[in-house]
């Protein structure tokens, strides 16, 4: 008893989830040519791009941060901006600032660098926490207020920051409010030795990402995120995703668990990863995969010690993601 | 009918009734071949089919019914605690009857037992056991026995159900009577109440989950139309450093009464520490270790980190220096005075690590 | 339901029915058993708890020391192993008695529940009836109650019932005893769904213990035990006859024998033949056991008459007797009729040790015998045609004086009728017609009974015309007999079957007339037999069928009947055909014995395999089941690991189809798919694609399993 609806390919369901999963499988393809042996994090960095959410670079430097950005911002065709992140950096460098003018007798509002499509905040940690809590509504809610106006930021809108965890000192940890406001965190990693051969024959003149072209549109990007909202997740799996979450809560090595962003932010990931693979539906790897990106960053280990940061007895940032690992093979799937 | 085989089945024991009942089965069986009384062998094999029936209720029983841990916030070592158990009944229509539960601790049986009556279907029932850990550390409870003997306790079934919780036992704390009086009063005499509400200013800040509502600064508050909050430096308070010696020579570090003269030690700093953090102190701990020591701790909140990292102290050799305490950068959040040290050693006979500022040393008795 | 109450009323109920079960075999006087059953509701009503002198050492004591007083006297002087076994039922009885007045804890309890059972232990060893088998199935539903409350009981009682209060600050917490009282007051524990669910498992299980009787082997192993049934006491036949000795004898309705005649319409009436009588003298009756000759059994069958042609052995027919426990040695025989041969039951039953006699005249004798017995005879309609001269002396033995007496009363009724079968014709009418029916009984007056009968009281009982005729006959040279046995006209049209009752025990007259031979002739009035409440009478015979059918098919199930039913099964098998008849050529007996033990053992190992890997299997909790398109991933799974490889509870199965590839394993690819289809059917919900999966999983079911041993737990997850 097939129902009219699910003979494939003919629906507009369908049409939007090839639609999306095309610029997808694009946007990959166009980064993999500029950053190698990485596919993995330039795939969740799409999926997090159609989740509509904000990536943390984590890692030490010299991996390629800041190009994976670059590359992103120009596949997608966007405004792109770049904020180097320095301890003396005023808010209103980020968001912009009103400006007297004589001619028209009113303050005018000179938008600041956040106003793009694709912005990278380089070593985020190294600005003061006022600096760094500027950037938190406009992250979470696409606008920013500066005096007594709200000035939306046009969509697509990405945040990429990247931090290097191992420098101490001249660095704010940034806040939980704020690590919560990433969607995923994804770590680069040493290059294969063939990737990094590959790197360094290419001779240091000629930068790739200069020469790409957009390989999607603000708007493809835009219908991207719009079908994420109707992939289907069944019932089983987001219990499973409940109790994974309820686990972090009650777990005693944490002090703080998975916040309901969080598993917001989870839940929309899965549903992105879900269509990059071409499915209108999610399926408990999607979950299971995510869960590390997406949930570790948001971990509070005891006394304070946040999942990102580096701990006096052990590296806090593993041991978060050490303790995640642990809920999620324990937890059974569906 | 070889019986000896049932009682080898894992999750399948004889109990004392169940071997008078299958000796009274053989008996019958015996007579029965002998009289070639038809009716004794019908008595022999309603005997029989009570022990399957007495497996297949048991089997009911045990079926649908999950045990969860409920551990304690905070848990000391050799200090008595209640581990809660609670146990569900996820089967649809049928309650389980007579479970016992015992838990399994690192691949052991826990020798103590929970025991529900009745578990109606879809309904939880709670209760707890009496144990105490012995030593600090993490410990891994890694599954559940259940186990009955329901109905005519002739068998006792039982399965094990995996369920992992990993639970940490931090220092045993020594109760105050036995508090050096020298050193309270050494460090303790210009007391500091709490720290972080007074110094001077240092940033407006948007307001959190648990700030203090009294730093709330109203007036910028109301000019961004959201809750703003003071920030400031934290004043200069009692800076208490402990060095816990956690060594012991190679060949000794498998020598029971080393080892607890070691855990002694260890106690005894997690319990100064967590005098002084509840007195208001700066603590700093430094331990023998290759990994850079913990930021200053300088609060109650911070008691756990605190204990957490004794509870995981790992036992190192007498080579390994002690931690050095990193200079504070000006530019931190938490700016710290670095007056007033008190170098406490705790370790009877241990050598004193070749630092300038001894101030007091206790002898741990 | 107040649990202890509960308990209470199902430890009574069990109880109670064995002690019913015994007394129902009528090992136990009427009085006793009365007393013990009035003694047993009074304990209900009586509390041992609030007499607290009844808890004290020093009433134990003394207690114990009067049970073995009882006992010592009551088992002391029991000289045979009778005497013993009564009073080792009375001992049981105090016993009872004592731990009921006595329920002062549960343990008390427990010892009843022994008691209980030993003695429906010894009321298996002398019921025979289907009663028993309805009184077991209300024993197995008590038990399952009763126990299963018991051990309740005992593990709140004596376990775990601590209550802890947490301690302040995480220090020491403190425990306490819960009241146990309170549960057993509780009224929450146990409810009537707790009771009918238990009776179903009950049901079951008696239904499971029936099924295990079927298979259950039985051996020839006959060890001669002192346990036997007790005869019942015959009230109406006797191995006796003596005018005047016997009382009622039409009342008593317990069944003393079922005979089936298979492959014939039944008859009116039927005639079993017990004991002759041969000389009278005043008043009674003695035997004479004429030319009687051992015999003996030959592959289960007694030869009577050897020198019978075969011509005639056909002619012969078949009667299945099926006696109860009856305090006689004879055997019983159709009559009128010729006992060919008798067929015993490959045990051989009752008969085990039992001396087998024949007499010329046809009375068969097994001294010693055991009941119950089951023998088919094969008999010729007719009686033998002569006796030799010697025996036809005894057949016209009389005194003197009562010859000359009797002659004149016989000729008066012959009058000048010559010929010996008109003149029996005669005198047999003349009875019938002439004499009532009475089982009172009257003072004879003289040393000759039989003319009161005949001369002034003109009554009696079928003795007494038995009796009348014999002499009557004799008077007239005609050579007669009595024979003791049973007339019965009770046809069970349920069980296909005569049935026989002690108040069917009849006495009639055998005499040789010539040119016909023996004829039987039976001058007593025919009674009406009318039942007086047919749809009562309708009952019963329902209840006989029953009773027979159990005796037939549970009492008489044996080695025989065992065989018997694997042949049937294994006719249900065509395929099993030729190989059976090939085996049948080379040693048929031994396998056909060996096979429903094979069957049974088979069963059993098959059951405990699947058994123990239930038992074995570690469950894990699970939320909610997706039924459909479950039971293909269990199937894979399961296949899966066959191979070794097992899924970890947070791996998914992509993620185990992974490992799959990366072992390199040759399941792999199929395994993918069929996870790819699974997906798409749960989380996606499109319909599954059934042919596809089939061909999927025969492909991954046809893959060998390897030898080589596989990490069977999932190795550590790969992190992002």
């Amino acid at each position: 008893m097939n129902s009219a609806g699910s003979v494939p390919g003919t629906t507009p369901r369908t049409a939007a989830v090839k639609a999306a999963y095309s610029t997808m499988v694009r946007l990959v393809q166009s980064i993999g040519q500029v950053v190698h042996g990485k596919s993995d994090v330039i795939r969740l960095a799409v999926v997090a791009l159609g989740a509509r959410g904000h990536i943390l670079l984590e890692d030490i430097p010299g991996v390629g941060k800041t190009t994976l950005a670059r590359a992103l911002a120009r596949a997608t065709g966007g405004k792109f901006r770049r904020i180097q992140f320095t301890s003396d950096l005023l808010p209103s460098d980020v968001i912009g600032v009103s400006v007297w003018n004589e001619d028209t007798r009113q303050f005018d509002f000179k938008p600041g660098p956040l106003f793009a499509n694709v912005v990278l905040a380089d070593e985020i940690n190294r600005a003061a926490p006022r600096t760094q809590s500027s950037l938190l509504e406009a992250m979470s809610e696409g606008r920013v207020s500066v005096d007594h106006y709200t000035h939306t930021i046009e969509q697509p809108f990405l945040v990429l920051a990247t931090q290097n965890p191992l420098e101490h000192f001249g660095t704010y940890p940034l806040p939980e409010s704020q690590m919560d406001r990433f969607l995923l965190r994804l770590r680069l990693g040493y290059p294969s030795r063939y990737d990094e051969r590959r790197v360094v024959m290419r001779g240091s003149q000629y930068d790739p990402v200069e020469e790409m072209q957009p390989a999607v549109s603000c708007a493809e990007v835009q219908q991207l995120q719009d079908t994420v909202c109707i992939v289907r997740v069944e019932e089983s799996l987001l219990e499973y995703a409940e109790r994974v979450i309820g686990e972090t809560r009650r777990s005693p090595l944490l002090q703080l668990g998975v916040s309901p962003r969080g598993f917001q932010s989870w839940f929309r990931a899965a549903q992105a990863r879900a269509l990059s693979e071409n499915r209108d539906y999610c399926v408990p790897d999607d979950f299971r995969e995510l869960a590390v990106p997406a949930l570790a960053h948001r971990l509070v280990l005891p006394g304070g010690s946040q999942g990102g940061y580096s701990d006096a007895l052990s590296n806090g940032r593993a041991e978060a993601e050490r303790i995640l690992s642990g809920i999620v093979e324990r937890v059974p799937v569906p | 009918m070889n019986l000896r085989f049932l009682t080898r089945l894992r999750g399948v024991r004889l109990t004392r009734d169940g071997w008078w009942f299958c000796m009274a089965g053989i008996c019958l069986f015996f007579v029965a071949l002998n009289s070639g009384n038809n009716l004794l062998y019908l008595l022999l094999s309603m005997l029989l089919s009570l022990m399957v029936a007495s497996l297949l209720l048991a089997e009911a029983s045990l079926r649908g019914v999950i045990p969860k841990r409920q551990p304690p916030p905070r848990l000391h070592a050799g200090v008595p605690f209640l581990m809660g158990i609670a146990l569900r009944n996820e089967k649809q229509k049928l309650p389980s009857f007579s479970i016992e539960v015992e838990d399994l601790c690192d691949d052991k049986v826990v020798d103590k037992r929970c025991y529900f009556l009745k578990i109606p279907s879809g309904r939880t029932q709670q209760t707890a056991y009496r144990h105490s850990l012995p030593r600090r550390g993490r410990y891994v409870f890694s599954a559940f026995r259940i186990s009955t003997k329901f109905p005519f306790a002739l068998f006792r079934s039982s399965r094990y159900i995996e369920h992992r919780s990993e639970i940490l036992v931090y220092p045993t704390l020594i109760s105050l009577e036995h508090w050096p009086k020298a050193l309270t009063s050494a460090v303790g005499d210009q007391s500091v109440m709490r720290l972080g509400r007074r110094g001077s200013f240092h940033a407006l800040r948007e307001y959190r989950q648990g700030d203090d509502p009294r730093e709330i600064h109203w007036r910028s508050s109301a000019r961004r139309q959201r809750l703003m909050v003071r920030e400031h430096e934290v004043e200069a308070v009692q800076q208490v450093t402990l060095y816990v010696d956690n060594s012991l020579p190679i060949d000794k570090q498998h020598d029971p009464e080393e080892l607890a003269k070691l855990e002694k030690v260890i106690s005894w700093g997690a319990s100064l520490g967590a005098f002084y953090l509840d007195h208001g102190y700066a603590v700093r701990l430094c331990v023998r270790s290759e990994l850079p020591p913990l930021p200053l701790l300088w609060s109650p909140a911070s008691l756990q980190k605190f204990l957490t990292t004794l509870a995981l102290l790992p036992t190192v050799s007498p080579e390994v220096p002690f931690q050095r305490p990193p200079p504070v950068p000006r530019s931190a959040a938490v700016p710290v005075s670095d007056h007033g040290d008190s170098l406490v050693v705790i370790r009877s006979g241990a050598p004193v690590p070749r630092e300038k500022h001894i101030g007091h040393v206790v002898e741990a008795s | 339901m107040r649990f202890a109450a509960t308990h209470k009323a199902v430890s009574y109920l069990m109880v109670t029915t064995a002690f019913v079960m015994l007394m129902l075999t009528g090992e136990l006087p009427l009085w006793l058993s009365l007393l013990v059953l009035g003694a047993m509701g009074g304990s209900y009503f009586f509390d041992p708890q609030q007499h607290p002198f009844m808890l004290g050492r020093a009433y134990n004591y003394s207690l114990y020391s009067v049970v073995a007083l009882l006992t010592l006297l009551l088992l002391g002087n029991a000289a045979s192993a009778e005497a013993f076994w009564d009073g080792g039922l009375r001992v049981l009885c105090i016993l009872l008695l004592c731990k009921l007045w006595q329920r002062r804890h549960n343990g008390d309890y427990l010892q009843a529940y022994v008691i209980s059972f030993v003695m429906l232990l010894g009321a298996t060893f002398v019921e025979s009836s289907m009663v028993y088998a309805l009184l077991l199935f209300v024993y197995v539903v008590s038990v399952m109650w009763t126990l299963t409350l018991f051990h309740l009981r005992r593990e709140m009682e004596e376990n775990y019932l601590l209550k802890h209060l947490p301690g302040r600050h995480g220090q020491a917490a403190e425990s306490e005893r819960v009241e146990v009282e309170r549960i057993l007051n509780s009224r929450r524990v146990v409810g009537p769904p707790f009771l009918l669910t238990t009776a179903g498992a009950g049901l079951l299980t008696f239904l499971f213990a029936l099924l295990l009787f079927v298979l259950l082997p039985r051996f020839h192993v006959t060890v001669d035990l002192p346990f036997h049934r007790r005869m019942l006491p015959s009230t109406g036949f006797s191995e006796r006859l003596e005018l005047g000795s016997h009382g009622l004898l039409r009342d008593n309705p317990r069944v003393v024998m079922r005979v089936e005649l298979p492959g014939q319409s039944p008859p009116k009436t039927l005639r079993l033949r017990g004991v002759t009588f041969a000389s009278y003298q005043n008043g009674r009756w003695s035997q004479h056991r004429v030319g009687e000759q051992p015999l003996s059994v030959q592959h289960g069958a007694v030869a009577l008459a050897l020198n019978v042609p075969e011509s005639v052995r056909s002619r012969a027919q078949r009667a299945e007797i099926y006696l109860e426990p009856l305090d006689a040695d004879a055997l019983f025989t159709p009559s009128p009729g010729r006992a060919l041969s008798l067929q015993v039951p490959e045990s051989y039953g009752g008969l085990l040790g039992a001396q087998l006699g024949v007499t010329t005249d046809g009375q068969i004798i097994a001294r010693g015998r055991r009941s119950p017995l089951h023998y088919s005879v094969l008999s010729l309609p007719e009686m033998p045609r002569e006796s030799s001269s010697d025996d036809l002396a005894l057949y016209r033995q009389l005194s003197p004086e009562m010859r000359s007496r009797l002659r004149t009363i016989a000729l008066q009724v012959v009058g000048t009728t010559q010929g010996s079968a008109e003149r029996a014709e005669l005198l047999s009418g003349y009875l019938q017609t002439n004499y009532s029916y009475t089982t009172r009984l009257w003072k004879p007056s003289q040393s000759e009974p039989i003319f009161d009968f005949l001369e002034s009281e003109r009554r009696g009982h079928c003795e007494y015309f038995a009796t009348a005729l014999a002499v009557l006959l004799r008077s007239l040279d005609i050579p007669s007999r009595t024979v003791n046995g049973y007339l019965t006209a009770e046809w069970n049209s349920y069980g296909k079957f005569f049935v026989v009752r002690q108040q069917h025990a009849h006495s009639w007259v055998e005499a040789l007339l010539p040119g016909q031979g023996w004829v039987v002739l039976d001058p007593t009035p025919p009674q009406s037999s009318a039942p007086r409440l047919p749809f009562l009478f309708k009952i019963r015979q329902l209840l006989d069928g029953l009773d027979m059918g159990f005796g037939k098919y549970v009492l008489e199930y044996d080695v025989g009947a065992q065989q018997r039913l694997t042949d049937r099964l294994s006719s249900l098998w065509p395929r099993n055909e030729p190989a059976r008849s090939e085996r049948a050529q080379t040693n048929s007996g031994e396998w056909r014995r060996l096979l429903p033990i094979a069957l049974l053992l088979g069963g059993l190992g098959l059951g405990l395999l699947l058994l123990v890997r239930r038992l074995r299997r570690v469950e894990l909790p699970m939320t909610r089941d997706v039924t459909e398109g479950r039971g293909l991933m269990k199937l894979a799974l399961s296949t899966v690991r066959k191979r070794g490889f097992v899924r970890g509870p947070g791996e998914t199965l992509k993620m185990l189809a992974q490992r799959l590839t990366d072992e390199g394993d040759p399941c792999a690819p199929s395994f993918a798919q069929l996870v790819e289809h699974y997906y798409a059917h749960r989380f996606g919900q499109l319909p599954l694609d059934r042919v596809e999966i089939t061909r999927l999983m025969r492909e991954l079911q046809a893959i060998p399993p390897q030898a080589s041993s596989r990490p069977t737990r999932p190795v550590a997850m790969k992190s992002v």
